[in-house]
């Protein structure tokens, strides 16, 4: 495979897509499943963006280098590694937090992330299609109509999912022609409920969620258009496409909305999918495996060495990779409007058990993921797993302060 | 003590290498940004609702 292109779908849940077992919202993911690998116990080793992608794009746990704001010059990123062994890195999305400001734009020949672009209140980021837009004039350039262009790495991030949650009217109707919300009614919920973490309306955190999925089946149709701009250039046949997101979103599952500090599935169980042009047949596994895993697998794809600090293990060959438990890490209280001195949160699973720490109560929550998926019975005070899994966890907490 | 060298090397502005076992006591975030950049910031991540 010549190229690899990393496209990550920011708050993206794993149930609400089709070859997940969601309503339909996702065709045309659904419709090149033939030719995917489908992970269905896919980890995120983090709930929100800054604790999950230092786990996607270099391979580290979010708290391994401390609490700084900016990229630890520790870390490396796998645009650093890929750009030394002559690969061309390309990255192109408007998601904040991953912006140069905070220094992930190590290592990238060509880096967008938006910040010089206006946005508005109700749309704050550069949406799928002018990503789309971009990613096409550079491919364009780099290509250059030639079959000898320099194998690249290409990494897309949308950010159309994510709140406000302001979807346009076609796709609104697409989900429920029902629900009649101007944008300014949209909008009003964002700020009075979602942005409250009010849960109390269960019918208007029902239909928070219809606006979600109208976003969903939006970003459906962005994803076909960036398939089609690979076929335009003839670069589909040789590309590999690992698509997945950094963290889901929650709709009162566990008492709150959006992505705060908790580690349940809603959250931290996210969609993982390859695509490969020349297989024949598509398949799913049931690997438990991190987000920490795509870097190496990226180096692998490339044939490169792994890189010693990389703390996941490459996905392919599927048959090598080995069975292990994953961890996750967050700062608790992220994004809510609670102030107050920052507390760690933590998970381990391992085979169908799932551990979860939270510094700010010292307390644990133990579940059966095979017969409790929804994370209702804690049964930390009954199982016999359960210090052996607390073992796995306790060292974890404030690592890097001793 | 081993923080010395990677704060020095901070200072002048030189990059740290990543085999330095220290850190810079400037800490990671870089004052050198202008006011602007700051304010934007602030309200791009403020529109997601953080």
């Amino acid at each position: 495979m010549k190229n690899v292109i990393l496209l990550t779908i920011d708050t993206l849940r794993k149930d609400v897509l089709g070859c997940y077992g969601g309503k339909g919202f996702t065709p045309f993911i659904d419709s090149v499943q033939d030719k995917c690998i489908r992970f269905t116990k896919a980890h995120s080793p983090g709930p929100y963006t800054q604790a999950a992608f230092p786990g996607i794009l270099t391979s580290s746990y979010y708290l391994e280098y401390g609490r700084g704001k900016m990229l630890s010059e520790k870390r490396v990123l796998i645009s650093e590694s890929l750009k030394r062994a002559g690969v061309t890195t390309a990255g192109f999305h408007s998601n904040p937090y991953l912006s140069a400001y905070f220094a992930w734009n190590r290592g990238w020949d060509v880096f967008y992330d938006s910040m010089e672009d206006e946005v508005d209140d109700k749309v704050p980021y550069i949406k799928a299609g002018e990503i789309n837009n971009k990613v096409s004039a550079w491919l364009s350039s780099h290509i250059g109509g030639i079959a000898g262009y320099n194998p690249f790495f290409l990494w897309v991030h949308y950010m159309d999912v994510h709140e406000p949650y302001v979807p346009e009217r076609n796709y609104m109707d697409m989900v429920d022609p029902s629900i009649k919300l101007n944008e300014g009614e949209m909008f009003g919920l964002f700020k009075d409920v979602l942005l409250k973490r009010d849960v109390s309306d269960r019918r208007i955190v029902e239909i928070l969620k219809k606006l979600y999925c109208a976003h969903i089946r939006e970003i459906d149709d962005g994803v076909k258009e960036f398939f089609g701009i690979l076929e335009r250039y003839d670069l589909l046949k040789d590309s590999l496409i690992i698509i997945t997101s950094d963290h889901g979103d929650e709709f009162g599952e566990h008492g709150g909305l959006s992505h705060d500090g908790k580690m349940y599935s809603e959250l931290v169980n996210v969609p993982l999918i390859i695509y490969e042009p020349s297989r024949e047949k598509g398949e799913a596994r049931d690997t438990l495996m991190s987000l920490l895993d795509i870097p190496p697998t990226i180096l692998y794809l490339f044939g490169l060495n792994q890189v010693d600090v990389f703390e996941g293990h490459p996905l392919l060959p599927l048959d090598d990779y080995p069975a292990r438990g994953v961890f996750g890490e967050a700062v608790d209280k992220h994004g809510s409007t609670e102030k107050g001195e920052e507390k760690e949160v933590h998970y381990y699973c391992e085979g169908d058990l799932k551990i979860i720490y939270r510094e700010r109560d010292d307390s644990w929550e133990l579940y059966d993921l095979n017969a409790d998926p929804k994370e209702i019975n804690n049964i930390v005070e009954t199982s016999s797993a359960a210090d052996a899994m607390k073992q796995k966890v306790s060292p974890r907490v404030r690592r890097y302060q001793r | 003590m081993l923080d010395v060298a990677p704060t020095v090397l901070d200072v002048m502005d030189l990059e740290i290498p990543k085999e330095m076992e220290g850190k810079s006591l400037l800490g990671e975030e870089k004052p050198e940004r202008p006011p602007e950049d700051h304010e934007k910031m602030r309200s791009r991540l403020k529109a997601l609702g953080y």
